[in-house]
């Protein structure tokens, strides 16, 4: 009797909790990202492991202090590997999951990823080896120059073509629902003659801003591809900072755009 | 030797777990109707069948008012969908340097 009620119970909560279930799933951080604010977590603490290891090496030059100066430095180094990568993960989930992103903006996201982590792979393999100090300071260098000279300058690369693409799709999306707006707003007459030249309008206003938003995208998309294919100057960093300004702006604007779609739809419902 | 029973009434328990177990139910059927509310399938806006153009300075229809509530869902989705875009983006790598240098 006593387990039938217990199985009854938990049965009967099971069941009267299932609502709760998308509400729950959608508030969970995603796991890449979750993934990635552990890393960075480990990577600032190891970070200062290994300053405070290096400090004591250098105060009291023992045996015990260098191997205590190699391991931290083996373990800041392996964090910081793990930090990148956990990065680049978010990216690659953000590509697999787009909808919009054509398959060569896939692929070349895809191809990126796969070599930068094979490369990240065979570092961690000689940070696992590796016993003295000589060797931990070439493989970090060698870490250094690979992540200065190419996966920090090809991360906001690859934001900003993700952003982009998604950025395009908004617009699409507000331009087609302008063009219903438009259209509740042909089919109606109960308007007073002042409402409905006001809103016509204000619906010439959003056709020129939504116009100014397909503009900057286009910039935005023009910068990137020449940065992309290696064309139209060196300054590549500046150039990206540039376009990710742009795509700032963009996002600002098609945020106006939607606003002043929702205060022509509030005129035309209250007249 | 007395044989241990566990005291209770099988009544008393029926009518708590069946009093809780219609409470949860009943409330999370509520966060589904508002959930479902808050949020309803996007359906395009028909450009069929609108109102005729015979009521100047009359109230709109009800399908009017539903067709521009719909069309305004759709705008605050895509509003919230462009803010929540930009999130991510807002995640950065910190500056690194890892060049490590122990002098012997």
């Amino acid at each position: 009797m006593k387990l039938k009620l217990i199985a009854v119970a938990a049965f009967s909560t099971l069941i009267s909790l299932a609502p709760y279930g998308p509400a729950l799933a959608e508030t969970a951080y995603p796991q890449s990202q979750a993934s990635y604010l552990a890393a960075l977590d480990s990577y600032r603490t190891s970070q200062q492991a290994f300053q405070t290891a290096k400090q004591k090496y250098l105060d009291y030059k023992t045996l015990t202090s260098q191997t205590s100066a190699i391991s931290a430095g083996k373990s800041y180094l392996t964090s910081c590997i793990n930090l990148v990568v956990s990065y680049l993960d978010i990216l690659m989930e953000k590509t697999r999951a787009s909808s919009v992103l054509s398959s060569s903006e896939k692929d070349y996201i895809t191809d990126y990823y796969v070599k930068d982590r094979a490369y990240f792979n065979r570092s961690l393999q000689s940070i696992s080896t590796l016993t003295t100090i000589e060797e931990l300071e070439a493989i970090s260098t060698d870490l250094n120059t690979h992540l200065t000279t190419e996966t920090l300058p090809e991360i906001p690369l690859i934001r900003n073509i993700i952003a982009i693409s998604d950025y395009r799709r908004f617009l699409e999306d507000l331009q087609s629902s302008l063009k219903n707006v438009t259209i509740l707003f042909n089919n109606q007459d109960f308007l007073g003659t002042p409402t409905h030249d006001l809103i016509n309008t204000w619906l010439a206003e959003t056709n020129d801003k939504i116009l100014s938003s397909s503009n900057l995208l286009n910039a935005a998309t023009t910068e990137v591809r020449n940065i992309r294919e290696g064309n139209g100057g060196p300054d590549v960093p500046h150039r990206l900072d540039k376009s990710n300004e742009t795509l700032r702006t963009l996002q600002v604007s098609l945020i106006d755009n939607a606003n002043s779609l929702l205060e022509i739809l509030a005129r035309l419902i209250n007249g | 030797m007395v044989k241990k029973t566990w005291n209770y009434k099988p009544k008393v328990v029926f009518y708590v777990v069946g009093t809780l177990f219609l409470a949860t139910l009943l409330s999370g059927l509520v966060l589904l109707a508002v959930r479902i509310g808050v949020s309803p399938p996007k359906t395009a806006v028909s450009t069929e069948n609108q109102p005729s153009t015979q009521n100047r300075g009359q109230e709109p229809t009800e399908e009017y008012k539903r067709l521009i509530r719909v069309e305004a869902e759709r705008v605050s989705t895509i509003s919230a969908r462009v803010k929540d875009a930009n999130n991510w983006l807002n995640i950065e790598l910190p500056k690194i340097n890892v060049v490590i240098d122990l002098p012997e």
